[in-house]
C-alpha cells in the first residue's frame, strides 16, 4: 500500500504532523477480521473483529484475561511462538498476518507506535533515553545522526517533558514512571505512525499522572489525525476520552458500540456490569449504595463455558444462553454477542 | 460506617496512636525522609485509609506502624491487649509474593496456628478450612497451591492467615488494587465482614481513594511524606480543604456521563523528590493557590472548624480556597483553559471526546 512504503522515504526532519497525506481516506487505519488464535491447542482469540477509522480512538475493554493484550500484540505481529492464527489483520492496508519480516519491522514503529503498561521495563537501561528515541528514527527513516538527535528533541518537547535537552541525556532509572511513559509515547510517535496501539498506558501510574497521560493521549491523537487503540481495563478511562468500546471477554467480541450509546443503553449485559462496577462512589457515607457488582471469576479459555461464555456470571441468564454460541449481531448501529439484547433494557442503574 | 467507636480522637485509648513520626531512609548518597513528623489516632475498630501516590511514604508509614521501619524519631503506640506477638498483622499489596509457593494453602493458613515449629499437623486442617469459608473460599481451594489460585483467591488466603493470629490490628497495604474492578466490591466487602466479625481494627494503606472510600471511616492524605488532611470519610470526599486532596480526587477516572460536558482538572508535575523536598508547603511547587508564605512557612495541621476537631488540614490558605465561589474550578482553570495544556504548568482542562470535536470543527461519531 501507499501508506507503507510512504514510512520509508524521507521526509521532512521535523517528522511531526499526520502521516503520509497520501493515504486513501476511506482505508480504516485497522481492520481486525476473523482472528482467531491458538496457542497449545487453547484457543485464545475466537474470532476477533474490530475497527479503527482514521483519527478515531477506540477503547478495548475486559477484564484480565480476556484477550485484550494479545489482540493488541497479534496486530503487531508478536504472537507467542508455536500460535496458530487464522483471520486477517489489516494496518493501513497492509496484512500484517502474511506480511514478510521485513515488512513488519518496517511496520512496528513505522505505521504502528506501541506504548506498553510498564514504561521502565519497555525502556534499555544502558541508554539514555534521547538516544533510544534517535535510534528508532534512523531504523525507519533515512536521516544523519543530527537530524534524528533534533527529531528526539523536539519529540521530548511535544510530549510535554519540562527540559527535553536534560531529558534527552538521561537514563530510565533517572525518570520518573510519568516521565518514561511520556518517552515511550515521544518514541512510538517518533516515524509519525498512522495508527497507535496502548496497551494500558496509565495502569501501572499514580493517579494525577495519570490524568496527565490520558489527556496527552487524547490531545496528541487530536493534533495529529491519529487512529489510537487504547487497551486498558479501567472502563472509566474509556469513556472520557475513546469515541467507540469494544469489550472482550473470554477471547470473544461480545460487545462494540459507540461511547455515548454504550453509556446510555449498553447493549451487552457484561459492558454494562462493567459500567456499573467502575461507578465511582466518592459521595462517602451515604448510605450502603455500592454498584452492582459482579460475581464470580472471569472464564478460562481453556474450558470455555458452554453457550454464551458470560451466561454462567450473567445475571439475565436464561436456559437458552447456555445452548448455543450466540453469533455477534448488530444492533443500532452497534454490534452485540447477546441472545437477550432485544429483550434487555441496560440503562443506567438497575435494568 | 463499620464501626460505633468513636473516631479516634482522644475518646478512650486509640488502637494506634503515631505521634510526631519520623521515618529516614540513610541511602551514602541521597539520605532522604519519607515519613516526616506523621501524628495521627486510630481508634478500636475503625478503619484508617492513607492515601497516597507512590513514593509519598505510605507504605513506610504502615511499615513503620507494624514494627518494620525503626522511626528516626517520634514513636508508635500500639495497644491491642495481652501479648502483642501476632496480634499486629500485615497483609501485603503482592499477595502472589506474601504465600509460600510450595505449600498447600490451608499449610500456610494454619502456620500462625503453632508458631515456632516448622511442620503444620494435619489437626490445623478444620481450623485452616473454618477461616477458608469465612473468607469465602470453598474446599477445594485448600490443597492447592497459590499459582493455582487467581489473584483475588490469593489475597483472600491472605486475609485468612491474618484471621489465624488471631490478629487485632490489621494493616493492609493495597489489598485491592491489583484486583479487577469487578472484584474489588467483594473483596471490600468481605473486609468489612470480617472486621465487624472480630472487631478489628484497620489501617489501610491505598493509592486509590476510590477504592478504600467504601470501606474507610476516616481518610489521611500525604504527600511527599507529610500528612495534609485528615477526617472523616465523608467530609474529605465532599469537602477536601487541601488543594492537593481535590486535585486527587478530580484525578480519579470517573464514567463520564454522557449529557454533561464533564471538565476533568489535570493538576501538572510529579511529586518532589524527598531527598530534596522544597522548603514550606512541599505541594506549593503545583498547587495553583501558591504564595510567598506557602515556600516561607511549613503549614501544620490545624481544624478545619473550631467546634471540629476531626477534620484537619495543613494548609496556609485553606479558608481562601474554601471561600472562592467554586473553589474545585477556579479562575486560574478558566485561564489554563485558554492555554495549551501540555506545555504550561498550573492546572489545565481537558475536554470531553465532543468538546475537542467541536473545537476541531467535526461532528461526533453517533
Amino acid at each position: 500500500m501507499t501508506a507503507q512504503s510512504a514510512g520509508r522515504h524521507p521526509r521532512a526532519p521535523t517528522l511531526i504532523g499526520p502521516g503520509p497525506g497520501a493515504r486513501a481516506a476511506e482505508t480504516p487505519a485497522l481492520v481486525v477480521d476473523g482472528l482467531s488464535l491458538a496457542v497449545d491447542g487453547v484457543t485464545l482469540l475466537s474470532d476477533v473483529s474490530l475497527t479503527v477509522s482514521r483519527g478515531e480512538m477506540v477503547g478495548l475493554v475486559g477484564e484480565s484475561g480476556s484477550g485484550k493484550t494479545l489482540t493488541g500484540l497479534s496486530i503487531l505481529g508478536l504472537v507467542p511462538h508455536g500460535a496458530r492464527l487464522t483471520g486477517s489483520i489489516r494496518v493501513a492496508g497492509v496484512d500484517m498476518t502474511t506480511a514478510a519480516p521485513a515488512v513488519l519491522r518496517q511496520m512496528r514503529g513505522g505505521q504502528v507506535g506501541m506504548i506498553f503498561q510498564e514504561p521502565r521495563s519497555s525502556l534499555n537501561p544502558a541508554l539514555p533515553v534521547g538516544r533510544q528515541i534517535a535510534d528508532v528514527v534512523r531504523a525507519h527513516l533515512d536521516m544523519s545522526r543530527g537530524q534524528a538527535r533534533a527529531a528526539a528533541l523536539s519529540l521530548l518537547g511535544q510530549v510535554g517533558l519540562p527540559s527535553p535537552r536534560s531529558c534527552f541525556a538521561a537514563y530510565p532509572h533517572e525518570l520518573s514512571g510519568g516521565m518514561c511513559q511520556r518517552v515511550m509515547i515521544a518514541m512510538a510517535l517518533a516515524c509519525g505512525p498512522s495508527l497507535l496501539i496502548a496497551d494500558e498506558p496509565t495502569t501501572a501510574l499514580d493517579v494525577t499522572v495519570q490524568a496527565q497521560i490520558i489527556t496527552l493521549l487524547r490531545s496528541i491523537a487530536d493534533e495529529r489525525d491519529l487512529s489510537v487503540l487504547l487497551i486498558t481495563h479501567n472502563l472509566a478511562v474509556v469513556t472520557q476520552v475513546c469515541d467507540r468500546v469494544v469489550t472482550m471477554y473470554c477471547g470473544q467480541v461480545v460487545n462494540a458500540d459507540t461511547t455515548a450509546r454504550v453509556l446510555s443503553a449498553p447493549s451487552h449485559p457484561y459492558t454494562w456490569a462493567l459500567l456499573e462496577s467502575g461507578r465511582v462512589k466518592l459521595a462517602g457515607a451515604d448510605g450502603d449504595s455500592s454498584p452492582a457488582e459482579l460475581a464470580g471469576q472471569p472464564a478460562s479459555p481453556v474450558h470455555p463455558p458452554q453457550g454464551c461464555r458470560f451466561h454462567p456470571r450473567c445475571p439475565f441468564a436464561e436456559p437458552r444462553c447456555a445452548a448455543a454460541v450466540p453469533e455477534i449481531t448488530p444492533v443500532n448501529g452497534g454490534q452485540t454477542r447477546c441472545v437477550r439484547h432485544g429483550e434487555l433494557l441496560l440503562g443506567a442503574g438497575q435494568p | 460506617m463499620t464501626a460505633s467507636v468513636t473516631p479516634g480522637t482522644g475518646h478512650g485509648a486509640p488502637a494506634v496512636r503515631v505521634s510526631h513520626l519520623r521515618v529516614s531512609y540513610d541511602g551514602r548518597r541521597r539520605p532522604l525522609t519519607a515519613v516526616d513528623d506523621v501524628s495521627f489516632d486510630v481508634g478500636i475498630g475503625e478503619t484508617v485509609a492513607v492515601i497516597g501516590e507512590s513514593g509519598s511514604g505510605k507504605s513506610t508509614l504502615l511499615r513503620a506502624i507494624a514494627g518494620l521501619a525503626p522511626p528516626a524519631s517520634g514513636h508508635v503506640e500500639i495497644a491491642v491487649g495481652g501479648s502483642a506477638s501476632g496480634r499486629v498483622q500485615v497483609v501485603f499489596q503482592d499477595a502472589d509474593l506474601a504465600l509460600d509457593p510450595r505449600q498447600p494453602v490451608w499449610k500456610t493458613i494454619a502456620e500462625p496456628l503453632i508458631p515456632r515449629q516448622l511442620r503444620v499437623p494435619k489437626q490445623f486442617r478444620d481450623t485452616a478450612m473454618d477461616l477458608l469459608r469465612e473468607v469465602g473460599l470453598g474446599a477445594e481451594v485448600a490443597d492447592r497451591r497459590p499459582h493455582q489460585l487467581s489473584g483475588g483467591q490469593r489475597q483472600r488466603v491472605t486475609i485468612a492467615r491474618a484471621l489465624a493470629a488471631r490478629a487485632v490490628l490489621v494493616l493492609l497495604d493495597e489489598p485491592v488494587s491489583a484486583q479487577d474492578v469487578t472484584l474489588q466490591a467483594s473483596l471490600l466487602r468481605l473486609l468489612s465482614s470480617i472486621q465487624r466479625q472480630h472487631g478489628l481494627t484497620y489501617v489501610i494503606v491505598s493509592h486509590d481513594i476510590a477504592a478504600v472510600a467504601r470501606v474507610a471511616d476516616r481518610v489521611g492524605v500525604m504527600y511527599a511524606a507529610k500528612l495534609v488532611e485528615i477526617g472523616p470519610v465523608s467530609r474529605v470526599l465532599s469537602e477536601p480543604r487541601h488543594p492537593y486532596t481535590q486535585a486527587l480526587i478530580d484525578a480519579v477516572p470517573r464514567i463520564a456521563d454522557h449529557s454533561a460536558e464533564m471538565p476533568q482538572r489535570v493538576i501538572e508535575g510529579e511529586p518532589p523528590d524527598l531527598s530534596n523536598p522544597p522548603s514550606g508547603c512541599r505541594f506549593r511547587t503545583r498547587c495553583p493557590f501558591a504564595t510567598d508564605q506557602c515556600a516561607a512557612e511549613v503549614p501544620v495541621l490545624q481544624a478545619c472548624a473550631s467546634d471540629d476537631a476531626d477534620h484537619q488540614v495543613a494548609c496556609h490558605r485553606w479558608q481562601e480556597i474554601a471561600a472562592l465561589p467554586h473553589s474545585r474550578l477556579t479562575p486560574q482553570l478558566s485561564q489554563a483553559a485558554a492555554r495549551s495544556p501540555a506545555n504550561e504548568p498550573g492546572i489545565a482542562f481537558s475536554r470531553t471526546r465532543e468538546g475537542q470535536q467541536a473545537a476541531r470543527g467535526e461532528s461526533g461519531p453517533s
